[in-house]
């Protein structure tokens, strides 16, 4: 039986096992770089978090005391990456380059599901607040708890409920807004026709 | 119920991007970059260790000079010339340098 996330951090920190710890990364780093990239909307950006994410994870592992899951003890050092990343000024113009080469990114590469609906729903994401998108992701994405995403996002629980439904309110909105402007094409018809059921 | 269509599109589109990142080369770069400082220090441990040895060796010829007079009572046939001395003893304590540091190294890898 392969050892939980808790083992793990026990071997990393005690036997100094770096196997241990890039089995950590292994087991969360596809979950973690998907939140990111949703919640930068540049992948570039996202990845670069990741990774400093990890690096300060395994700098600080020997604050991690077991009482929250490793996984959101992850996400809050990732989050707090990505604000800090956002308070530098040399990161906006940063952002705003790469969110311009991703949108183009988007338009031109293929898939029905990244032309269609998935790029509805990225840019209805950015459209969000960052705490509305930081939320969504973490709760209706990722799959963290509320208590989870309290803990990481460093917000009351009454506050993480309030952001999921007016973020949940807003996309509805924005997907609808989409699929009622969207011409019919023969291609794209199924996955507006999805948005349209789905919502 | 609307909110629940939201998550499930939500959540389809991130299983599917997270799937996509699953097997790329992220974990290797991760590695890489937690093992630089590692190999920072190491590189550092090497060269101070070069030096030193480097240092001890060129203190021979000095201690070499000293010996002379002492070494100029002994027989021939009890040992070597200063200078194939100095030179061999030279040789034995940078190669005594060396192995240390390789031990060290290959403790810390």
């Amino acid at each position: 039986m392969s050892p939980n996330d808790v083992e793990l951090v026990a071997l990393a920190k005690v036997a100094q096992d770096n196997a241990a710890f890039t089995e950590l990364v292994r087991r969360h780093q596809a979950r973690l770089r998907a939140f990111l990239r949703r919640l930068c909307g540049s992948d570039h950006l996202a990845d670069d978090i990741a990774q400093e994410t990890f690096i300060k994870a395994h700098e600080r592992l020997s604050t991690f005391r077991g009482g929250a899951s490793f996984r959101s003890w992850l996400y809050a050092i990732a989050y707090r990456e990505f604000l800090q990343d956002r308070r530098r000024e040399k990161a906006a113009a940063r952002l705003k380059d790469a969110l311009q080469s991703d949108a183009t990114n988007i338009e031109s590469s293929g898939g029905a599901i990244e032309n269609g609906l998935s790029m509805d729903l990225r840019r209805a994401l950015l459209d969000l607040e960052e705490t509305e998108r930081a939320t969504l992701l973490l709760c209706d994405a990722a799959g963290l708890s509320h208590s989870e995403a309290a803990r990481v996002l460093n917000a009351p629980l009454g506050s993480v409920k309030t952001y999921i439904a007016r973020g949940r309110t807003k996309m509805r909105e924005a997907l609808t807004g989409v699929a009622e402007r969207r011409p019919p094409k023969a291609e794209t018809t199924a996955n507006h026709k999805g948005v349209m059921y789905a919502l | 119920m609307p909110s629940d269509n939201i998550e499930t599109l939500l959540r389809a589109d991130f299983d599917d991007l997270a799937g996509r990142l699953e097997n790329d080369r992220f974990v290797k770069r991760v590695q890489f970059k937690l093992t630089a400082r590692n190999r920072a220090r190491l590189g550092v441990i090497g060269l101070a260790g070069g030096l030193g040895a480097a240092f001890a060796a060129s203190q021979f010829a000095d201690l070499g000079r000293l010996a002379a007079p002492y070494l100029a009572e002994i027989p021939p046939s009890y040992g070597v010339g200063i200078d194939a001395a100095t030179q061999i003893s030279a040789a034995v304590v940078l190669a005594a340098a060396v192995i240390a540091t390789a031990l060290v190294l290959r403790q810390d890898a």
